[in-house]
């Protein structure tokens, strides 16, 4: 049985394989962290052709949208800007919009950009933690393919240096 | 102390180098904010003028930094400060918040504080040197960032008032001077190439798509996903491309069209040598012609580094620095005259 990358509990029925740039990553997630995975979205209305097409078209069209995107009473907790607030002007009020809105904005900057995932430069401050807690991820889903692809030998190795970083984390975090 | 504003010269008019005909300027702009504050935007009055504070006691213990607030700058100065490309207009015209400017000795760097980003950082320098005004921003930014707290996500990058400058927040440009490639009419192509690559044209002068005086900007359209090398080493192979289009462009009218492209360059330099009234958009078309004159060395010799500062002083704001004057328009364009007249002596 191939276990949740994400609870990490639960049996794994989804398997998620993503081709970016020439790598290859996979994950195995259950049914219950597969509804609300990023990647994936199970419900229903995301999969309207109609709401498709208005974020094609960056438009909104009123009629044909369901309650879940009525989100005009979303609001950022550090500026007060409103979802609509940053709709009508294009600009956020500050670095926590970029969490209170994310689920709304990661479409948006898809669109903009091609991706979501940012590979230039880190501030020194933060360039260790920042590079330590990647390399984990990578890690962690090199290993749930190890463990897929019966390579224990490899897994144990990579388990290894997963719980070397974990620990290099733990200090610095502390510190 | 910081020196008088109008006396800090722009290195990417300053500095041009025999070759700088085509490539007339590299620019690197960086978008950083501070975590601590609300973006400019939404902030309050007391807010933008700590983050004033704040930067101006980093650039007072930096020697070659001169520290400007923006409301200590008269109409004048700012106007000359766009027309050198060291502050935006929108800078410029900021009202009801506290906004400061610092720019280095050698006038290459340039910081803007509390434009749409707390900090605005950039670069010029002449020719392409993309490389280099990245190594300058890099070091501007490492000086900051040692005493500042950046807004940085692990996923999205330096976080950006408007999304579009997310991830890396740097804008890279290249300023270039394309009149035979208007003129063969494979301007339109040549941008639908600079398209495809992610990258985008525009005139920088005037509007409309020939752009005034066949200047053009091309810049990076992505800002996240993408390395700051990977960028500025696609955007430099993509200018070297088009300038050799442009060469190939300017033999073809050379070796067809000879006597055609000797006559505008000559008849140009006749207007502007001879004129007694002109206006800027008119001197702009001209000087574009004795640029192309003077890089295939026909009729005219001229440096660079003079048509560069032509193109600067024939402004509004710079010509009326030069007379220490307000002018209306009439007189602009006398005055403008006469520095042509006295410039292009020969």
């Amino acid at each position: 049985m191939v276990k949740c990358n994400v609870c990490g509990k639960k049996e794994a029925t989804v398997k998620i394989v993503k081709v970016i740039n020439g790598e290859q990553t996979v994950t195995h997630l259950c049914e219950e962290c597969a509804k609300s995975h990023q990647d994936l979205n199970f419900s229903p209305v995301s999969f309207n052709l109609s709401s498709l097409l208005t974020d094609f078209f960056g438009a909104e069209s009123k009629n044909s949208m369901p309650k879940i995107y009525n989100s005009s009473a979303l609001s950022c907790s550090k500026c007060g800007l409103t979802w609509n607030g940053f709709k009508s002007r294009s600009r956020l009020g500050c670095d926590e919009c970029y969490n209170a809105f994310r689920k709304q904005l990661l479409p948006l900057i898809r669109r903009l950009h091609g991706t979501v995932e940012h590979q230039g430069q880190i501030p020194h401050s933060k360039k260790s933690l920042i590079q330590k807690s990647k390399s984990l991820k990578r890690m962690r889903m090199k290993l749930q393919e190890a463990i897929v692809e019966e390579r224990f030998e490899d897994a144990a190795k990579i388990r290894d240096q997963i719980k070397q970083i974990e620990t290099g984390l733990e200090v610095e975090k502390n510190e | 102390m910081s020196k008088p504003v109008n006396e800090i010269k722009s290195a990417w008019i300053r500095d041009a180098k025999e070759a700088d005909y085509i490539v007339v300027s590299s620019r690197i702009r960086l978008a950083r904010n501070l975590a601590d504050f609300t973006f400019p935007a939404s902030m309050t009055m007391q807010d933008s003028s700590e983050i004033v504070k704040q930067v101006q006691g980093i650039a007072a213990v930096i020697a070659d930094y001169n520290f400007y607030q923006l409301a200590d700058l008269s109409d004048l100065s700012k106007q000359i400060l766009v027309e050198k490309h060291m502050i935006s207009p929108q800078l410029a015209c900021l009202q009801g918040q506290e906004a400061a400017i610092i720019i280095n000795d050698e006038g290459s760097v340039s910081i803007m504080v509390n434009e749409e980003d707390h900090l605005r950082l950039q670069c010029i320098l002449p020719g392409l040197n993309l490389e280099q005004c990245f190594q300058a921003i890099s070091n501007a930014d490492q000086e900051l960032e040692q005493k500042l707290n950046y807004a940085y996500d692990s996923e999205l990058g330096y976080l950006t008032s408007c999304p579009t400058n997310l991830g890396t927040g740097m804008r890279a440009s290249v300023m270039l001077h394309l009149p035979a490639l208007v003129k063969t009419k494979n301007i339109a192509k040549a941008f639908d190439t600079v398209a495809k690559l992610g990258f985008v044209a525009r005139g920088i002068y005037g509007e409309g798509t020939e752009g005034l005086g066949h200047m053009f900007q091309i810049s990076n359209q992505i800002t996240l996903g993408r390395t700051e090398e990977d960028i500025i080493a696609s955007l430099s192979s993509l200018v070297k491309q088009l300038v050799d289009h442009e060469l190939n462009a300017r033999d073809y009218l050379e070796e067809n069209f000879l006597i055609d492209l000797e006559d505008s360059v000559g008849r140009a330099w006749g207007l502007l040598s001879g004129a007694r009234k002109i206006s800027a958009e008119e001197t702009m078309k001209l000087l574009s012609k004795l640029r192309l004159g003077a890089e295939r060395k026909l009729v005219v010799d001229i440096k660079p580094a003079d048509l560069n500062k032509l193109m600067l002083d024939i402004q509004i704001g710079s010509l009326q620095q030069l007379v220490h004057e307000r002018l209306d328009a009439n007189q602009r364009d006398i005055i403008r005259a006469t520095i042509l007249r006295q410039r292009l002596k020969q």
